[in-house]
């Protein structure tokens, strides 16, 4: 349990891909198992307590309170480790410029340590304590189910949310310039499931000379629509669908498509599927318009 | 010993430079010194001012506001984040004696009253720590401007939350903990130090805090100084142009105080007055301020259609404790064309 914690504190690999609801099913059932084993002590009423069980409850209170002091100053210094690694691994590579806040498994971790360690620390130095089996797997069984609807529940219902460009993930929103005229990276993000599904997110440069507004800097003219090239061609100006990451979602299907109208005002669209199950079922749909006139005025943005 | 030193290293850094920068803070430090030796001294017996219940109730309070101070009050960027600190460790100190350190002694200098009450002050202390937490999450996925804030606090509210997780037994402690009462029939000592400590504590919280109310009150110091007349021709016209040096500085407060400069020249050839220097935008600058911010409001050099002359300095002071407190100073300049001065500062 510590173990899958630390793991999921690290922020390593940066992304999950969705599998995160796996380590907290099997989390939740592990809780169960654990508190099964301890007889519920650490939950327990005084009441229903004889004077050498609150004796070994309020022991592991105390021991747990230093413990739970000492494992979220180690998480924090696993995350930090763990960002400094997976910039290292990335590193020369693009980094996300969407600020997606604290993440979602770093979120599960501190609240697993906050529930169970008195759990914990009764399992670990109380010699065998006499509790009956379960007859079946109902109740492992039932947890986990109930953590997976929790979770589906939560991805269906909960409001997306915008994500700000982040502080240090590059040059997100700020001004440019080409041989052609002023330019602008914008930067955008949306958050689905409230941290506990995905984040989709992108970059793009749109530059403008009076006449017409126009995307630059997408790799190798990626993306649909009219894309025009241009003097800066830096691959990593535009990027469709580069900010995004998912632990307990994926994200698919990051489409960018542009439009000039005959004003020459810049219509780009970024379209996303975030599903938490396979075959994209259970899917939210994330769109974000941009909308630049050709004198640079932002009508509508990320 | 080592919280001693810890308090010693803190105010004595800011000690060497406070000479440079204000007597104040040598002088704050040296009461904080003062507390911190007085507070150690104090008996630990029952019976002493500490083992009183209210004592330690308040010295709870204070200490969470202190805390609250450290996460919301926006000192960080500024020197007043000292205070805030070294009322933390102080506080601490009291703290310690107030529960005997109970929370962190070994078990076997315990009776079986005291480590009921330490593992009952866990037992709460964890719960409110769990509780907490909770908020902290649900305050990181509630909206967007909420992230934003935690993101943006949490590296400044880190040392409150060390103060909650290494302390907050013992605050528990401190709270539930009656009156420790001395035994029946033992004489009461009269104990020197815990006469001195409570007043002395009490001082060292309030005296920034008084300091940085007085500071709106307090009347604007001002000291002008204007040379003598000197005189120029111009190359063009080959007419004389009078000029005169300006030199003042207005501050406020006592400890907790601000200051602004104008030093300017102006000049006259009988038609107008005008600025030759030290009147522009970039001039209107602070020169000092010490547990204070100091924000221009105003910078305007004007000149009259009767070619008077007319200079304005305007700042907000705010201490860095209260930053709801504001006090305005301003310095003024209005010199007609013959060169008489109307008003300064």
């Amino acid at each position: 349990m510590l173990a899958v914690c630390a793991f999921l504190v690290s922020g390593l690999p940066r992304s999950l891909h969705g599998t995160g609801i796996v380590l907290v099913v099997a989390l939740a059932v592990l809780d169960l198992v654990l508190v099964r084993a301890t007889g519920g002590l650490a939950f327990a009423a005084g009441s229903a307590l004889d004077e050498r069980e609150i004796a070994v409850r309020n022991l592991a209170y105390r021991r747990g309170f230093r413990l739970l002091g000492a494992a979220l100053v180690l998480a924090v210094a696993i995350w930090w480790v763990g960002n400094i690694v997976a910039f290292a691994i990335t590193y020369p590579g693009p980094s996300s410029q969407v600020d997606s806040g604290v993440s979602g498994r770093f979120v599960v971790a501190i609240l697993e340590l906050v529930a169970m360690m008195p759990t914990l620390v009764i399992a670990w130095m109380e010699p065998a304590l006499a509790v009956g089996r379960w007859a079946s797997l109902g109740p492992p069984a039932l947890a986990g189910s109930a953590t997976v609807v929790v979770w589906l529940l939560t991805l269906a219902l909960a409001p997306v949310q915008v994500a700000s460009p982040s502080l240090n993930g590059g040059a997100g929103g700020v001004a440019l310039t080409s041989r052609v005229g002023p330019c602008h990276q914008f930067v955008g993000g949306r958050i689905v499931g409230a941290g506990f599904g995905a984040t989709v997110g992108t970059h793009v440069v749109v530059c403008w000379d009076g006449r017409r507004t126009y995307v630059v800097g997408a790799p190798g003219g990626s993306g649909t629509g009219q894309l025009v090239s241009s003097p800066m061609g830096e691959p990593t100006l535009t990027a469709c669908g580069a900010d995004s990451s998912g632990d307990f979602a994926v994200v698919s299907g990051p489409t960018c498509t542009t439009r000039i109208s005959a004003d020459g005002t810049l219509h780009y669209t970024f379209r996303a599927r975030v599903s938490p199950l396979p075959f994209e079922m259970g899917a939210r749909e994330v769109t974000m318009n941009l909308v630049v006139t050709r004198q640079g005025r932002v009508l509508e943005a990320f | 010993m080592w919280l001693v030193a810890a308090v010693v290293a803190l105010i004595l850094l800011p000690a060497v430079f406070g000479i440079a920068l204000g007597w104040f803070i040598a002088a704050y430090a040296a009461l904080v010194l003062a507390t911190a030796t007085v507070l150690r001294q104090v008996n630990r017996e029952p019976g002493s001012w500490l083992g009183r219940r209210w004592v330690r109730r308040a010295l709870v309070v204070v200490l969470g506001a202190d805390c609250l101070v450290l996460l919301f009050g926006g000192v960080w960027f500024s020197t007043a984040v000292l205070v805030p600190i070294v009322l933390l460790i102080l506080l601490n100190i009291a703290l310690g004696r107030a529960t005997q350190r109970v929370a962190t002694a070994p078990d076997a200098t315990l009776d079986e009253r005291q480590e009921e009450l330490r593992n009952r002050a866990h037992l709460v202390s964890y719960r409110l720590l769990a509780i907490g937490l909770t908020l902290i999450v649900i305050i990181g996925v509630a909206t967007p401007q909420t992230r934003w804030w935690l993101t943006h606090s949490l590296p400044l509210g880190f040392l409150g939350f060390l103060q909650l997780l290494f302390g907050l037994p013992a605050m528990v402690l401190a709270w539930i903990e009656s009156d420790r009462l001395a035994p029946e029939g033992e004489q009461k000592v009269g104990d020197v130090w815990a006469a001195a400590s409570l007043p002395l504590l009490g001082l060292t919280i309030a005296t920034p805090f008084v300091l940085s109310l007085a500071l709106t009150f307090l009347p604007v110091h001002t000291s002008p100084w204007m040379g003598p007349t000197r005189v120029d021709y111009l190359a063009a016209s080959n007419s004389p142009v009078h000029c005169r040096e300006f030199f003042t500085h207005a501050s406020v407060g006592i400890g907790v105080e601000a200051e602004i400069p104008l030093h300017a020249w102006a000049c006259w050839d009988g038609r107008h007055a005008y600025g030759a220097s030290g009147m522009n935008r970039s001039d209107c600058m602070p020169t000092q301020s010490v547990f204070a911010t100091v924000t221009t409001t105003r910078c305007t050099r004007t000149t009259s259609a009767d070619g008077t002359l007319h200079f304005t300095y305007r700042a907000a002071v705010r201490p860095a404790l209260l930053p709801f407190l504001v006090r305005e100073m301003e310095v003024r300049l209005v010199i007609d064309r013959n060169g008489h001065v109307e008003r300064f500062p």
